[in-house]
C-alpha cells in the first residue's frame, strides 16, 4: 500500500500523509509553503541548498534521503520550484484571494501561458478538476528555462490541484 | 523544423542548399543529416528490404542499425542518419543492398 | 603512426570526462569516435540530472557536454572524428578508418568508452517505419530539431521511455500513452508524475501484439493485456491511433571493441549484457585496456562521468604521469562519488552487480 503510488505514477491523498516534504500532513495549509512531492529515496538533493531559509533539510546525512519542508521557516519565495529536477516541488498559497489559493509549479511547454490566461487546471492524474486563471509568470535566467508559472482556482483544490493545461484558443 | 523550444530556444537556420531525392530538388539546410532533411520534408521511407520488398526508414538514428540506408552519391549502404548534406548531393532509396555506380 | 599516451575510444561523457583527468596530468590523448561531433549521447540529454552538485546535479545534460568538449579542447585533447575504430592487431595499435583511409594510432593505454545499443522489441510488424527507438526519436527532436511524429506510443516506462515522452510533449507531439508490461513504473517516479498530471495515459501490465498501417507506415497499434509472464491475455485486445511507436525497452553495452581488444567478458544481467570485467581502477583483463561508460554496465550519464573519471586518473597514475599514492587517492575519491549515487533502490542492484563483476577479475588473477 504504502508504494502503489509507483504502480499508479502518482500519489494518492493518503499517501501524501506519509510524506516528509508535504507540511500539515497533507491538508490544506495555513500558510503559504512549498509542498514537496518526493516520496521516492533517489541521490538527489538540489532542493536543500536551494532554499535561502534553510527550510528544506533531507531526513538523514545521505542523498538518496527525503527531504523535509519545515512550514514556519518557508516563506514561499519558490527558488526551489526550478532546482528540482524532478519537477516535484509545488508552492501553495490557500489564502491568495477570498475563496482562491494559488498554486506556483515549474512549467516548460511553450508557448508559456501570460497573467490573465484562463486554463484548465488538473490533478496529479491529469483529470480536470476546475478553471484557473494564471496570475504570474516568472522566467529568470537562473531557472534556466524552468518557468515558475501561478494559477489561481478555488481554493478547496488547494492540495489536489498540480497541472493545467492551456484552453485551445 | 521544430523552431522554438522552451529549452533549447530558437533554432539556429543553416544556409540553404539543395539536394535531390530520386530526382527531385529538395531545399534543405546545412548542417542536417540526410535523414532529418528527409523527415522534415516528410518523406520517412528509406529503401526496400532485399526479400520482401518493404519499405524501411529510421531505427536507431544514431548509426547503429543501418536500417535507413541509402545511395548517396552513388554510394550504397550509406547510413542517412549520420550523414551530413551538402550542396548538389544525389540521394536516392536504395533497393535491397543497392548497386555501386559503374 | 601517431604516438600517445592515452587513446580512448568514444567522445561521450565517460570518454571526455577520462580526457580531461588524464590531460589534467599530463597525458597526451587523443578522443577518436565515429560522430562528426563529440558529446557522444550527452547533447541530447535536455533535462536537469539528478544527484549532487558534485555530480552536477540541476545541469541540463546538453550543458554539461559543451563544458566537458570545452574543457578537453583547452587541455589540448586532440579529437579524432568521423573515424572508425576496428581493429587491433598488435597491442596498443589501433586501426582507424576515416574518409576511406586506414591509418594506425599508437596508445600506452587504450580506454574503450564506446556506450550502448537500444535493444529492440518484436511485435507484430515491429519493423515498420514508424517504429523506432527513444533514443533515435530524442537525437531527432533535440539535435536536428526535427518532429519524427504527431503522435507516438512509447514502449516502456524506465526512465528513458519517461524523459523521452516529457521531451516529446516539448517538442509538440502527443503522447499516445506509456505501454509497461510489469505492473510497476521502471523509472524514477517523479519523471512519471510529471506526465501523469499532464493526463499521459500509462497502460500497466500490457503490451504491443501488433503495428498495422498501410504502405508499410505505422498508422495504429494494437495492445493487450499481460498476465504474470507477460504473455498476452486473449480477449483483451484494444487498438490506439499511433504514427510512432518508441521503443524504450533497455539498452545493451557496445562491447565489441573490448573484446577485439582481448578483454574478458562475464554475463551480468542486472548492467544490461556481457560486460569486460575490470576492477577498481577500470582496468579490465588486458592491462593496457581500460572501460568506463555504459560499457561497463548501464547506468546514467552521471555515472559515466565518474567511471571516466576514476579511469582517466588510474590510468595517469599507472603512466606514472602521478605518483602511486595520488592515483589510488583520486581513485578513491572517484569511487565515493560513485557510490553516493548508486544509492537507493535501482543504485544499490547496480552497486552489487558491479562488485561481483570485480570480484570475479581479483579472482582470475
Amino acid at each position: 500500500m504504502a508504494s502503489d503510488y509507483i504502480n499508479r505514477g502518482y500519489l494518492s491523498e493518503e499517501e501524501l500523509d506519509l510524506i516528509p516534504g508535504v507540511p500539515f500532513s497533507g491538508k490544506i495549509p495555513d500558510k503559504k509553503c512549498a509542498v514537496i512531492e518526493c516520496p521516492q529515496e533517489i541521490p538527489c538533493d538540489p532542493c536543500q541548498s536551494a532554499c535561502p531559509f534553510g527550510a528544506i533539510t533531507l531526513n538523514g546525512e545521505h542523498m538518496t534521503c527525503l527531504p523535509c519542508i519545515e512550514p514556519e521557516k518557508c516563506r514561499g519565495c519558490g527558488n526551489c520550484i526550478p532546482a528540482c529536477p524532478g519537477m516535484a516541488i509545488f508552492v501553495v498559497d490557500p489564502n491568495y484571494a477570498e475563496g482562491l489559493c494559488e498554486i506556483s509549479l515549474c512549467y516548460e511547454f511553450l508557448p508559456l501561458p501570460v497573467k490573465g490566461d484562463r486554463v484548465d487546471v488538473t490533478d496529479r492524474s491529469g483529470n480536470r478538476l476546475c478553471d484557473g486563471v494564471i496570475t504570474g509568470v516568472r522566467n529568470m535566467s537562473k531557472f534556466d528555462r524552468s518557468a515558475i508559472v501561478s494559477v489561481a482556482c478555488p481554493r478547496e483544490y488547494a492540495m489536489s490541484a498540480r497541472a493545467f493545461i492551456r484552453k485551445e484558443l | 523544423m521544430i523552431d522554438k523550444h522552451p529549452i533549447l530556444g530558437d533554432r539556429l537556420v543553416g544556409e540553404k542548399l539543395t539536394i535531390t531525392f530520386d530526382g527531385k530538388e529538395l531545399e534543405v539546410e546545412a548542417g542536417q543529416t540526410v535523414a532529418a532533411a528527409l523527415l522534415n520534408a516528410g518523406y520517412s521511407q528509406f529503401r526496400y528490404t532485399a526479400k520482401e520488398h518493404k519499405k524501411r526508414g529510421i531505427f536507431c538514428g544514431i548509426g547503429r542499425c543501418t536500417d535507413c540506408m541509402m545511395i548517396i552519391d552513388g554510394k550504397p549502404n550509406t547510413r542517412s542518419c549520420i550523414t551530413r548534406v551538402h550542396d548538389g548531393m544525389r540521394v536516392e532509396t536504395q533497393d535491397g543492398v543497392g548497386k555501386w555506380e559503374e | 603512426m601517431k604516438r600517445y599516451d592515452l587513446v580512448i575510444i568514444g567522445a561521450g561523457p565517460a570518454g571526455l570526462a577520462a580526457s580531461i583527468e588524464a590531460a589534467k596530468r599530463g597525458a597526451k590523448v587523443l578522443i577518436v569516435d565515429e560522430n562528426d561531433l563529440p558529446g557522444g549521447q550527452l547533447f541530447k540529454q535536455i533535462h536537469k540530472f539528478f544527484g549532487s552538485h558534485e555530480h552536477g546535479a540541476g545541469v541540463r545534460g546538453f550543458r554539461l557536454a559543451a563544458q566537458f568538449v570545452e574543457e578537453a579542447k583547452a587541455l589540448g585533447v586532440e579529437f579524432m572524428l568521423s573515424a572508425k575504430a576496428w581493429g587491433s592487431f598488435t597491442e596498443g595499435r589501433i586501426t582507424v578508418t576515416r574518409d576511406n583511409q586506414t591509418t594506425v594510432v599508437v596508445g600506452k593505454r587504450v580506454l574503450v568508452a564506446s556506450g550502448a545499443n537500444e535493444n529492440a522489441f518484436a511485435f507484430e510488424n515491429w519493423n515498420m517505419t514508424g517504429v523506432m527507438t527513444a533514443g533515435a526519436v530524442q537525437t531527432f527532436i533535440n539535435i536536428h530539431r526535427v518532429l519524427p511524429a504527431k503522435r507516438v506510443l512509447m514502449l516502456g516506462s524506465g526512465n528513458v521511455g519517461l524523459i523521452v515522452s516529457y521531451q516529446l510533449m516539448q517538442a509538440g507531439a502527443e503522447i499516445a500513452g506509456i505501454v509497461e508490461a510489469a505492473p510497476k513504473i521502471g523509472g524514477y517516479f517523479v519523471h512519471a508524475a510529471k506526465l501523469r498530471r499532464f493526463g499521459v495515459p500509462f497502460y500497466m501490465q500490457h503490451t504491443i501484439v501488433r503495428a498495422e498501417g498501410e504502405d508499410d507506415r505505422l498508422q495504429r497499434v494494437v495492445l493487450a493485456a499481460v498476465d504474470e509472464r507477460f504473455k498476452p491475455i486473449d480477449g483483451t485486445e484494444f487498438s490506439v491511433e499511433a504514427d510512432a511507436v518508441c521503443l524504450a525497452v533497455g539498452m545493451t553495452p557496445s562491447v565489441e571493441f573490448a573484446r577485439t581488444l582481448g578483454c574478458k567478458l562475464n554475463f551480468v544481467g542486472t548492467l544490461g549484457g556481457a560486460i569486460p570485467v575490470h576492477d577498481h581502477n577500470m582496468r579490465t583483463s588486458n592491462p593496457l585496456v581500460y572501460i568506463a561508460g555504459d560499457v561497463s554496465g548501464i547506468e546514467e550519464a552521471s555515472t559515466a562521468i565518474e567511471e571516466g573519471r576514476i579511469a582517466g586518473c588510474a590510468i595517469a597514475g599507472d603512466l606514472g604521469l602521478i605518483g602511486r599514492e595520488e592515483a589510488d587517492a583520486e581513485v578513491a575519491a572517484g569511487w565515493h562519488r560513485l557510490e553516493q549515487i548508486r544509492m537507493g533502490y535501482h543504485g544499490l542492484r547496480i552497486r552489487n552487480a558491479k562488485e561481483e563483476l570485480m570480484k570475479q577479475l581479483e579472482v582470475a588473477r
